[in-house]
């Protein structure tokens, strides 16, 4: 159900009705945007918390242009980047796709940890890596959306991308149903 | 034999390959296999976007922060509802005021020989039925009517006098003031009204009316200035 205009305006003026129904209709999806970038759940409800205080301290800017859930969603996906900065999450993010090539090797003791779920994969992602995936697979963002957003170049973003989904193919194995390839050799491109 | 990159494989799960990867991945099963695994995982995450999940933020510690953050008014709900009572008294007090001003407007024409505003009568609910196809047809039309309505006012307004036989000074100006008052009442009253009802179309009316009307009631009464002077403000 759409929020209404009405509720919007009690809100706006502080009434606690309307912001209950406001945050009960829109935590689920605006908390799992928070969860999915951030990674660690304590973190994430610090994170979340905070995305609804400016949710609702924004809420005199709300036009009606878009649905109220999409507008709630760029602003969580704004403030959670803003957060993982400040946390200097972000800043890692070269190195932390670099430290994360370092277990390219399909022998390392990873591959006996599989994801029960892509959430759970996710945790297992660097940062950097993990905020390219979630923006660009789940949420949809283009690269040059993401690269704008985290300061890199697109083609950045698309590196980042694909090796974070290498890593997340390895850790969700069992979930796509394809059978392990030992001493298979990847190499370059096949010119 | 070589394979593609894992970093290639996952390109390639959204990606169209090229014409010799194309080749290489028709002969080659794995590669086959790995590009289609990519692919699915690619799925999966888009549907994550849509997928429900116990929130982690919980009302009991975030309405606090938000009361410390004057974002939440303790027994705002009882002043809401104090404020939208007053706001329907005045209403009617503003209601009582539009209705004298319209009637004048309305006897203004009467007494020029002008036939009265058409469709003033509510119209019969079989006819209004079958005119619109949708709402927003409706509400097209009623935005035309609005402004159509407001220039019509404000020009009759521009062209009533506030009585007959007042001296163009003295009397005049106070009865001018006199009806800046009144629209000025119905204007606050009614934007007040809005922020509750903000698509009542009702209360659109009359706020989008009484402007028109001050309007026009300042410009007639900076016309009638004795010389020398002039309106700074109202």
């Amino acid at each position: 159900m759409a929020i209404d205009q009405v509720t919007i305006r009690r809100a706006i003026d502080g009434d606690e009705q309307a912001l209950r129904a406001i945050w009960t209709q829109h935590a689920p999806a605006v908390d799992a945007v928070v969860r999915r970038l951030v990674g660690d759940p304590d973190e994430a409800a610090d994170v979340a918390q905070d995305v609804w205080i400016q949710i609702f301290r924004a809420l005199p800017t709300y036009r009606g242009d878009a649905a109220f859930g999409t507008w709630a969603h760029r602003i969580a996906v704004n403030r959670t980047l803003n957060a993982l900065r400040r946390l200097r999450r972000i800043g890692r993010l070269e190195t932390g796709i670099e430290e994360d090539s370092v277990a390219v090797d399909p022998d390392d003791g990873e591959r006996s940890w599989l994801a029960g779920s892509i959430d759970q994969a996710l945790t297992r992602l660097a940062p950097g890596a993990r905020t390219v995936f979630v923006l660009h697979d789940v949420e949809g963002y283009t690269h040059e959306e993401i690269a704008a957003a985290l300061g890199i170049t697109s083609g950045g973003s698309k590196s980042q991308l694909f090796k974070a989904r290498a890593k997340l193919r390895r850790l969700l194995a069992h979930l796509v149903d394809s059978p392990s390839h030992q001493g298979s050799t990847h190499a370059a491109p096949v010119c | 034999m070589l394979h593609l990159s894992a970093e290639r494989l996952a390109a390639l799960a959204e990606a169209e390959p090229t014409a010799l990867e194309a080749a290489h991945l028709e002969a080659c099963h794995r590669c086959a296999t790995e590009r289609a695994a990519h692919h699915q995982l690619l799925v999966r995450a888009g549907a994550e976007a849509h997928r429900i999940s116990a929130p982690l933020t919980r009302w009991e510690t975030l309405a606090p922060a938000l009361a410390d953050e004057g974002l939440l008014v303790s027994g705002g709900r009882r002043r809401s509802a104090r404020v939208s009572r007053l706001s329907r008294v005045w209403l009617r007090r503003a209601a009582a005021v539009v209705v004298l001003v319209g009637g004048g407007v309305a006897a203004g024409r009467l007494s020029a020989g002008v036939a009265p505003l058409p469709g003033l009568g509510a119209p019969a609910a079989a006819s209004a039925a079958g005119r619109f196809a949708s709402q927003d047809e409706a509400l097209e039309a009623l935005g035309r009517a609005e402004r159509d309505y407001r220039a019509a006012a404000a020009f009759l307004a521009a062209q009533s006098r506030p009585a007959d036989g007042l001296e163009p000074d003295g009397a005049a100006l106070e009865a001018y003031q006199t009806r800046l008052a009144a629209l000025d009442e119905v204007a606050s009253v009614t934007r007040a009204a809005l922020y509750d009802a903000p698509h009542d179309p009702v209360i659109n009316q009359y706020y989008l009316a009484s402007l028109g009307a001050r309007e026009a009631t300042l410009r007639q009464l900076g016309t009638s200035l004795p010389a020398g002077q002039q309106l700074n403000r109202f």
